[in-house]
């Protein structure tokens, strides 16, 4: 008998003596812990920016490309660097161009194969990302697994992440009742920048990840 | 209308045999609040330090004779939560004999803790009478958190007018006795009451109010050995005290 | 470090005479139950989750083997390849055929304790196979030969100058005791390993059945750089890390960080969905889940015990735990270790290995209290430790010392006699009754000489 047969057999057997816990509420009933709250535009953008904060990230805000592209290339310059490995995207190519005419060299990685791609956007400092989606009450960025390359999101000590406003959503409950099934089985949330506290309880950011995580919120 | 409140005792083997005062003062002080105290002859044990080493089959006819003695009787109250515990939670653990099942439950029912039956059951938690001291309490595990008994003993100990009640640091951190664990992990034990009395000390009160003779005898003995300047008192004999019987 | 659960009663009295190992574990205890307080606090909801954790555990669990199989299927569909391994040398014998095959030298791990619970690192190195710890506490531990003292601090039993010593000892860098200094260190050593390795080992904290996919949560990136990255990914799965859906993944997404480390999220949630490098030129291009056995299924067949298998290895039970608070970790000698710990340990090991375990503990409560799944952990103590005495692991000298006392207990008039005699006897000894041990530190109280009975008895005759 293989190993699969066996172990399944043995949980059969097992679970011939029922529990003899309470009965209790089926998961699936519906509860206000897992409901998602009505919230306005302004009020997800609010705690979204707060929570950032919180956790230690950075927030800056955008009305337009232009404005996002001024912002982001000081926070490049005073990084300091000239460069910046970049994931694709409609936020990205939106500042790509004022960006590069700013004087800073955007590396896409998908140019790069294999060992190439990671070793060079290993040495890059920053990295200009974006997420298609956000978790207002956690300022999560949710990024699917789609094919598109990930290194840009993790591998820098900057990264810098554009998120657009009305992709904010209120809640993970949210988050998972609106991606796509085949989108969510493949997926990287992020809060904040690396962190750790193995050193007596001291928090440190920047533990193997990015030190610096900077949100700009696109408005428009 | 005066409901005559009738009132089986469970003395605990503890107060049996070690500290019957902190019992006699319960008695002293369920009459004065007009209860009628029965004692039911021939009560020894509920079971509870062979259970917690571990034993079952050894204390099943215990347990049921326990249950025979005391199932009938309108309310049993006993000085001491994890003795309370132990037959309202622990006995439905023991495979007794089927035709005291019904018993056993009409008895988890009826058994209290003394400052649960004086405020939930009495409506008693002012009493007032005179302690013109600086207490603070200590929260018993099986008492606070098998049967959620923590409000009752402060109110009773704030209804005393002229008491001074600070609340120390963690009052619910486990005093380290957990019955045989006390001399079978006894250095660890040790570590625990000594924590326990530092935070008892901190807090300034000369007198550690507790529910349960088990927690207040491994303080008593800690404080004792060490010099130290708090004594303990079990709160049935704080309201004795302070109500003068 | 060889450690062993049945050698915890020695374990217990060095870790009570090491004061540096005591207030370090002190001062993390309290700071994580105030950051958990602080969360706890704010969250509305929280009961309502815990509730709803319990269910869902209890759902998946209660039809574990129907649960496995979708999961597999899922998984399966994916692209993963699904392993099943009856015990750790099954386990350990599956994850170094996959390296062989795939010819790997260097294998990075993020932090797993069903891992550790398998050996299965000191196994591939032995079998030649560069094994790395890359989360920072446990490539502290690695580098000290020791196990985990926690289940998600590892090196909470450890002070900066301890890491400062061995980095100095074991790295070859110059001693520092800056922790900011120390991470750096650790960062730049272990990132020539992420970029280069040829396979990642993780756990999964959420397997999750409708959709197989494992998720793997952390704060480090290191989980990322592990699974992310290297050709090969390997994730070793205890069969009861299984929920139901996504649905439902958020409240455990809720209740893991929260108890754990007192925060909303943790920074990095890894979502494994199959193998990605086809799609998207990185990552792995393999992907396998080993579903791990090695016990589990045994403590599913008692109904009450089952319960066990609904931790989620938060940790939070060991910081509120007042004898994991005196002691840590490694006095319990495993790699599961504080109050629930304590209940894994006789069932995993046995009840001779285990005879000691479930007595590790005063009952106190305080780890049901805390736990987010609601484990009723002293309860399941209480009937291990029945366990342990049906097994005949209890001592002789106690088992008589019970056989007594039942026998007094059904008989009152002996059972008064057995007290009076204590009484005339220690009147004999001018002082306490001698208990040693337990009145090597403490004042024993004198057995009163006239007993509850008669005192009431006097009592009733005076009031007359």
């Amino acid at each position: 008998m293989d190993a699969r047969q066996q172990i399944l057999d043995s949980i059969r057997r097992a679970l011939e003596t029922p529990s003899h816990l309470p009965d209790e509420a089926a998961p699936e009933t519906l509860s206000e812990a897992t409901a998602i709250p009505e919230l306005g535009l302004e009020e997800k953008i609010r705690l979204f920016r707060d929570e950032m904060k919180a956790v230690s990230g950075e927030y800056i805000e955008a009305a337009s490309a232009a404005e996002a592209a001024e912002k982001i290339a000081a926070l490049v310059r005073e990084a300091p660097a000239a460069e910046a490995s970049v994931s694709s995207g409609p936020l990205v190519d939106a500042v790509s161009a004022a960006l590069s005419a700013g004087g800073i060299r955007l590396v896409k990685p998908e140019t790069l194969e294999g060992d190439a791609r990671k070793n060079a956007v290993a040495k890059i400092l920053v990295g200009i990302v974006e997420a298609p989606c956000a978790v207002a009450d956690t300022a999560t960025l949710a990024i699917p697994l789609d094919g598109r390359s990930m290194q840009a999101y993790f591998l820098p000590e900057i990264v810098i992440a554009l998120v657009s406003a009305k992709s904010l959503v209120a809640n993970h409950f949210e988050l998972f009742k609106r991606m796509p099934p085949e989108e969510r089985k493949n997926l990287l949330l992020i809060t904040g920048p690396s962190r750790t506290a193995d050193i007596e309880k001291i928090l440190i950011l920047g533990a193997h990840g990015p030190r610096r995580l900077v949100a700009c919120l696109m408005r428009d | 209308m005066t409901v005559i409140m009738r009132v089986a005792l469970f003395v605990p083997c503890l107060s049996e045999h070690l500290y019957p005062k902190a019992a006699l003062d319960m008695v002293k002080v369920l009459r004065h609040v007009g209860a009628e105290i029965e004692y039911v002859e021939g009560q020894t044990c509920c079971g509870q330090p062979a259970f917690n080493s571990g034993y079952r089959k050894d204390i099943i006819p215990v347990a049921e004779r326990f249950i025979e003695m005391f199932s009938d009787k309108d309310a049993i109250v006993a000085p001491s939560g994890s003795c309370v515990a132990m037959v309202r939670k622990f006995y439905f653990d023991l495979d007794i004999r089927p035709a005291l099942v019904e018993a056993r439950k009409r008895l988890a029912g009826r058994i209290f803790e003394f400052t649960e039956y004086l405020v939930d059951v009495m409506g008693r938690d002012a009493l007032g009478g005179s302690f013109p001291h600086t207490v603070t309490y200590h929260d018993s595990c099986h008492l606070n958190r098998e049967l959620g008994i923590n409000a009752q003993p402060r109110k009773l100990i704030r209804g005393i007018p002229d008491i001074d009640f600070v609340e120390m640091g963690m009052p619910d951190l486990c005093c380290g006795f957990g019955g045989t664990f006390s001399y079978k992990f006894s250095e660890l034990s040790v570590a625990m009451v000594a924590r326990k009395c530092r935070l008892i000390e901190a807090s300034g009160a000369e007198y550690c109010i507790g529910a349960d003779s088990s927690c207040l005898m491994n303080i008593e003995g800690y404080l004792r050995k060490h010099g130290m300047k708090a004594k303990t008192l079990h709160i049935a004999e704080l309201l004795a005290e302070s109500l003068g019987l | 470090m060889e450690l062993r659960a049945s050698e915890t009663k020695r374990y217990i009295k060095k870790a009570l005479k090491d004061d540096a190992v005591r207030d370090a574990v002190d001062k993390a205890t309290q700071t994580a139950l105030a950051k958990r307080a602080e969360k706890v606090a704010i969250n509305p909801f929280w009961e309502e989750l815990r509730k709803l954790g319990h269910a869902a555990k209890r759902a998946v669990v209660e039809r574990l083997d129907e649960n496995l199989a979708r999961f597999e299927t899922e998984c399966r569909n994916n692209g993963m390849t699904v392993h099943w391994a009856r015990d750790a040398a099954e386990a350990r014998s599956i994850v170094l055929g996959i390296a062989r095959e795939n010819n790997v030298r260097t294998v990075v791990k993020s932090k797993s304790l069903t891992t550790e619970e398998i050996h299965l690192n000191k196994f591939l190195i032995d079998e030649g196979i560069e094994t790395l710890e890359t989360d920072l506490g446990e490539y502290i531990v690695q580098l000290l030969d020791q196990i985990p003292s926690h289940l998600t601090a590892p090196a909470l039993h450890l002070t900066r100058k301890d890491v400062g010593r061995v980095f100095h000892e074991k790295l070859g860098v110059e001693y520092t005791e800056v922790p900011t200094e120390l991470l750096a260190i650790a960062r730049a050593k272990l990132r020539e390993k992420f970029l280069a390795a040829d396979m990642g080992i993780s756990g999964v904290n959420f397997g999750v059945v409708d959709s197989g996919c494992c998720v793997v949560v952390e704060n480090e990136c290191n989980a990322r750089l592990s699974v992310g990255v290297p050709r090969v990914h390997v994730a070793v799965m205890g069969i009861e890390k299984l929920v139901p859906s996504f649905e439902l993944l958020p409240v455990f997404l809720k209740l893991l960080p929260v108890s754990a480390t007192g925060q909303k999220q943790t920074v990095y949630v890894n979502v494994v969905g199959g193998p990605q490098r086809s799609k998207s030129g990185e990552g792995p291009e393999q992907v396998h889940v080993v579903l791990l056995d090695n016990g589990r299924s045994k403590i599913l067949a008692d109904p009450q015990l089952r319960e066990t298998l609904f931790c989620i290895r938060c940790g939070a039970c060991l910081n509120t735990c007042p004898i994991y608070q005196q002691v840590g970790g490694h006095a319990y000698g495993w790699v599961y270790m504080g109050p629930i710990g304590a209940t894994l340990i006789p069932q995993y090991l046995g009840t001779h290995e285990g005879r000691y375990a479930p007595f590790t503990s005063s009952l106190c409560g305080a780890c049901r209290q805390i736990c987010p799944m609601s484990i009723d952990i002293p309860h399941h103590l209480l009937k291990l430790r029945n366990r342990v005495v049906e097994a005949g692991e209890s001592m002789k000298v106690e088992r008589a010392g019970i056989a007594v006392w039942a026998f007094l207990a059904k008989h009152p008039l002996m059972y008064r006699l057995a007290t009076w005699f204590p009484g005339r006897f220690q009147k004999l000894l001018k002082g306490s009754f001698p208990a040693p041990g337990y009145s090597a530190e403490r004042a024993l109280g004198r057995f009163d000489d006239k007993g509850f009975r008669k005192r009431f008895l006097e009592l009733e005759k005076n009031s007359r």
